[in-house]
């Protein structure tokens, strides 16, 4: 349990820089699933490549020179 | 709670404070003194470790440069084993501030030091001090003026913008805010401290608290001001996906910026470890996607991965721009991003040894709009 509360702490951080930075934070995800909910890791996936989608290519990926 | 309050006349300052030094290291009440002195060529002024009372003559407390953050200093000299008998060390705000975090990340040692810290209204690079001591200028007197609230364009960015001008969690403060031009004060805030001013005399410092109290939040106001907006031009100038390519556009992977930080205490950095060494197919892989690859890779990438690493422990000393080999504003951003994922925590990086650093707390009420659950 621990280890999921230090991890939403890392996204938390991570999705505060891209917002200073004026990256997009939206596309950092966090989702908890244990071992046996299937079904909730594949509605996540799902979720997560049609928002993704939505939002287009990741303006950083066109860049060669990142 | 210990609190000794005195003051001296400013011209004698130098020479009270290396006197008073000296009295501790000939009374045995410290065994060392860590204070910055002029080197023999009198270019710089480098962070001492001294043991002869004599050697205090070349010291020079206040010069106006921070060479090598003494957190990093302190750290190196305590982390395999404390300090067996009392040292003395003379630090800036900031300083002082990444000292707390490293004691709190398990890489610096608090015992039996006496911590001194002062009043500070900002340092040069080495570059602009070596050149300043070259054209003979008058440190006490820049000293005056940026005290008074002058702005200095010479001045370090981050200490033009810096609110932290005066340090907590020290026994002793060597204090300017709250007296007049002529005069210095030195207050004691622990036993500890009140026991190694027990041979300095003074003038008592009559309502100092008061007084002091207002000039700090007075400065401290105009400096969050001054701060903000710095982070307002800052934030126009690096942010959105092209203004940060063109930020970064200089830089050359030298990783000064972070060898030089008191905050980035790993021995090796991830970004310098094997899970950075690639096979050839990769280059060409990731090349072939786009149809050309900036060499080397993960320019960007570094400097983000540094952010999360140990931006909620940044204490915006300006190292890591002062190492910066092509002037790429690195201090100023990391402060700026250090600023809001410390205040997502409510933290403040080096304020106080109580609170764990986030990385090493969780709460399960908490931060629910990220995620989760
Ligand atoms: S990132 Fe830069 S400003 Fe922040 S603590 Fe490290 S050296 Fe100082
Ligand atoms: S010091 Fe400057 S050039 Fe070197 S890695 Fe850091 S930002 Fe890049």
């Amino acid at each position: 349990m621990s280890g999921n509360l230090k991890a939403r702490r890392r996204v938390a951080i991570l999705k505060t820089i891209f917002d200073t930075l004026g990256l997009e934070s939206e596309r950092v995800h966090l989702e908890w699933i244990s071992a046996s909910e299937g079904k909730k890791f594949a509605d996540t996936v799902k979720k997560i490549t049609e928002e993704t989608k939505q939002q287009g290519p990741n303006p950083l990926a066109k860049h060669w020179s990142i | 709670m210990a609190n000794k309050w005195i003051k001296h006349p400013l011209e004698n300052r130098d020479a009270l404070i290396k006197g008073w030094l000296k009295t501790l290291l000939e009374k045995e009440i410290v065994k060392g003194v860590v204070v910055p002195s002029l080197l023999p060529s009198g270019a710089n002024a480098a962070q001492s470790l001294i043991t002869d009372p004599a050697m205090l003559e070349n010291t020079d407390p206040f010069a106006p440069v921070m060479a090598v953050s003494t957190a990093k200093i302190i750290s190196k000299m305590t982390r395999l084993k404390p300090m067996e008998k009392p040292v003395a060390v003379l630090l800036r705000p900031c300083e002082l501030r990444a000292t707390i975090e490293l004691t709190k990340l398990k890489q610096a040692n608090l015992d039996n030091l006496l911590l001194i810290a002062m009043d500070c209204a900002g340092t040069f690079s080495v570059k602009t001090y070596t050149s300043l001591v070259q054209e003979g200028a008058n440190f006490v007197e820049i000293e005056r003026k940026l005290f008074a609230g002058e702005e200095d364009p010479l001045l370090r960015p981050v200490c033009q913008g810096c609110e932290w001008s005066v340090p907590d969690n020290c026994d002793i403060t060597i204090a300017w805010h709250g007296l007049d031009e002529s005069s210095f004060g030195l207050i004691a805030h622990t036993e500890k401290g009140e026991a190694s001013l027990a041979e300095m005399e003074g003038e008592a410092w009559e309502n100092g608290e008061e007084a002091r109290a207002a000039a700090v939040e007075k400065w401290t106001n105009d400096k969050i001001a001054k701060r903000d907006a710095q982070f307002a031009e800052l934030k126009e100038r690096v942010s959105g996906v092209e203004n940060l390519l063109k930020t970064y556009a200089a830089c050359i992977n030298c990783h000064n910026c972070m060898t030089v930080c008191p905050i980035c205490f790993c021995k090796e950095c991830f970004f310098d470890s094997a899970v950075f060494e690639f096979e050839s197919d990769r280059f060409m892989d990731w090349s072939s996607a786009r149809g050309n690859l900036r060499l080397p890779t993960d320019t960007l990438l570094f400097h983000i991965g540094r952010m999360n690493h140990m931006s909620t422990s940044c204490v915006a000393c300006g190292m890591c721009q002062d190492a910066c080999p092509n002037d790429i504003p690195v201090a100023q951003i990391f402060k700026m991003v250090g600023f809001n994922t410390q205040q997502r925590f409510d933290y403040v990086a080096g304020r106080s040894l109580d609170e764990p650093v986030p990385l090493a707390d969780f709460r399960e009420d908490e931060l629910h709009e990220i995620g989760g659950e």
